[in-house]
Order: C-alpha cells, then structure tokens, then sequence
C-alpha cells in the first residue's frame, strides 16, 4: 500500500514533470513558427486580422490536441492545420461572395476574385513597406494566381523549408504529388515573375 | 529516412529571402498580438481549462451534425433529389459553424496516414 502510494505519487510527479517538459517545447516550437505562419496565412487571405485569427487557431488546435505526441510530428500537423484554417476562411468568403451576389449589387467569384482584388497586406511601419518593396508585391500576386495544391507546395517546401515527406504529410498527399505541384508552382512563378521583370537569369 | 532538403537555385533562394525580409520586417504591434495568441495557445496546457472545456462539448458542432444525420440518413431522398438543397446545407454549414466539423474527419484520415509514414517517427526535422 506504501508502496503503491509512493510510486503513484512518483508517477504523478513525472508526469508533472514530463508535461512541463512538454510545454516548454512546445511554446519553443510555437514561438519558432507564429510570425512565419503569420505570413503565410496573410498572404493567402489578404487580411492582417483574419491572419491572426487563423494563426491562433492553428496554435490552439496543434496544443489541444496534439501537444502529446512526438515533437517531430508537430511541423507537419501545424502546417496541416493551417491549410486547413486558410482553406476554411477561403471557403466562407466565397460563400459569402455567391450569397451576396444572389442578394445582387456584388459581382460573382467568377468575375472578379476578392483575393487578387484585395490590396496587398500593408505594414503601419513604412520601413517595412519599403524592404517589403514591389518584389514582394509581385511575388504574393503571382502566388495568389496558382492553383492552391501548387501554391502550398511552394510555401511549404521554400518558404518553410519542409521535406517532401513533411510537406506530403501536411498537404496529405503522395510524396510524388509534392513533387509534381513543387514543380510547376516554381515553373509558373519563373514565368509570371519574368514578365513582371522580377527574375534575373540564372539558369 | 527519405528525407529529401531542397536544393534552391538562385530564383527559389531569392522568392525564399523575399520571404525571410517579411517576416523580419514584421511591426512590433503584429508580434505582440502573435505573442499573445501563443500564450492563449498555452492555456490549453492547464489541467482545469481541458476538464471545462471537455465538459462543455461543442454542442453546436453536435446540433449541427445531428441535424445533418436526420437529413442525410432519415431523408436520403434529399440527397438526389435537387443538388442544390445539398450545396444550400453545404454553404450554411460552412457559413455558420464555428467549430470546423471536416476538420475532426480529415485528422482521424490524416493520423491514420502519419501513423504509416515510419520516416516521421522519431526522426529529425528537416530545415
């Protein structure tokens, strides 16, 4: 009984420990990602606000449910999480744009797209606007003009530095369906960006 | 491991550096905001907030799905009968739920997946 006692409590006090352990890791993690997810996220809706929300919603999601499970698995899930999150505001808004069309005044998605009509995501800061520059204007347009499987391949895989094998397991696909849409999200943006006179040779 | 890091050529190094500056050239106000959404992240750490919120179970998510069950399953007819009484369920669900029901699907699907990727367990990640 004494015993029993004893080794629950040393249990408890491991668990204790481990949890703590566990937190700690995961705020690193956390605090690691939030302002590259921030980016990512605001550049698919165009809006600083709901970019924010949907960051911290993926945070919450990924320590709710997940906090438990190997920290080499959280990058993945993270990022799947988002998507998730950006795809799930896309939707609204595009429900919403073909309910307010059907009430009339508003054009429909087909003739003009609210993302690319947005204006681009502005800083308050002026010095961040200007290193932000045109480059990065181009760049976020000609990504907002991908097909989205291409465009999360290309963010996930460039931006965030993710394997295909980590990038297959967010985007839950094949590790050769990473490839193909990592290939030709990196061929149309070459292309897109020459026109706009952002690519120098070097090829 | 299959892992396979990305050899970046000189048109991916610069879109990744445009990157890079933007994220370093995040206002301070932004950041603030983003350090307060972690540490509401973190609260879901604490033993007391899991214990309340598993006590309140969405009920809207559950109102939500038990109502699409009685269409889907007692109604099934409502299903072929007009498309677009299917697409109206579909944008309201969307419209009106705050809780993302596929969500809870598509991690079981996406667990299921990760669980057969042996690469992913235990192994380093890639930068």
């Amino acid at each position: 009984m004494g015993l029993a006692l004893v080794t629950a409590h040393e249990e408890t006090g491991l668990d204790r420990e481990g949890a703590l352990d566990s937190g700690v890791a995961i705020e690193a993690f956390l605090r690691e990602v939030e302002t590259r997810a921030y980016r990512i996220a605001l550049l698919n809706v165009r809006d600083r606000d709901e970019a924010l929300d949907i960051v911290q919603d993926a945070m919450i999601r990924l320590v709710r449910r997940y906090s438990q499970r190997p920290s080499t698995e959280w990058r993945p899930l993270f990022y799947r999480i988002l998507q998730n999150r950006i795809r799930d505001v896309q939707r609204r808004r595009s429900v919403r744009s073909r309910v307010m069309s059907f009430f009339g005044g508003v054009a429909s998605e087909d003739e003009q797209d609210p993302l690319l009509a947005a204006p681009g995501p502005e800083s308050d800061n002026p010095l961040e606007r200007v290193a932000a520059g045109d480059a990065m204007q181009a760049l976020e347009t000609a990504l907002l003009t991908l097909p989205p499987r291409q465009r999360e391949a290309f963010v996930l895989r460039n931006f965030e530095g993710l394997d295909v094998l980590q990038t297959a397991a967010a985007m839950k696909c094949t590790e050769g369906s990473v490839k193909t849409h990592y290939s030709r999200a990196v061929h149309k943006l070459r292309e897109l960006l020459r026109e706009h006179g952002e690519e120098h040779s070097d090829e | 491991m299959s892992e396979e890091k990305l050899v970046r050529d000189g048109f991916e190094q610069r879109t990744k550096q445009l990157f890079e500056d933007g994220v370093a050239g995040l206002d301070a106000a932004t950041r603030s905001r983003l350090t307060r959404a972690r540490h509401r992240a973190l609260e879901e750490l604490q033993p007391s907030k899991a214990r309340w919120r598993w006590s309140f179970v969405p009920a809207g998510g559950v109102a939500v799905a038990a109502a699409l069950a009685v269409l889907l399953f007692v109604h099934p007819r409502l299903q072929t009968e007009t498309g677009l009484q299917a697409s109206s369920i579909s944008d309201l669900e969307i419209l009106f739920s705050e809780e993302d029901l596929q969500m809870l699907d598509e991690d079981i699907e996406f667990y299921g997946w990760l669980e057969e990727q042996p690469e992913l367990k235990g192994g380093d990640s890639v930068g």
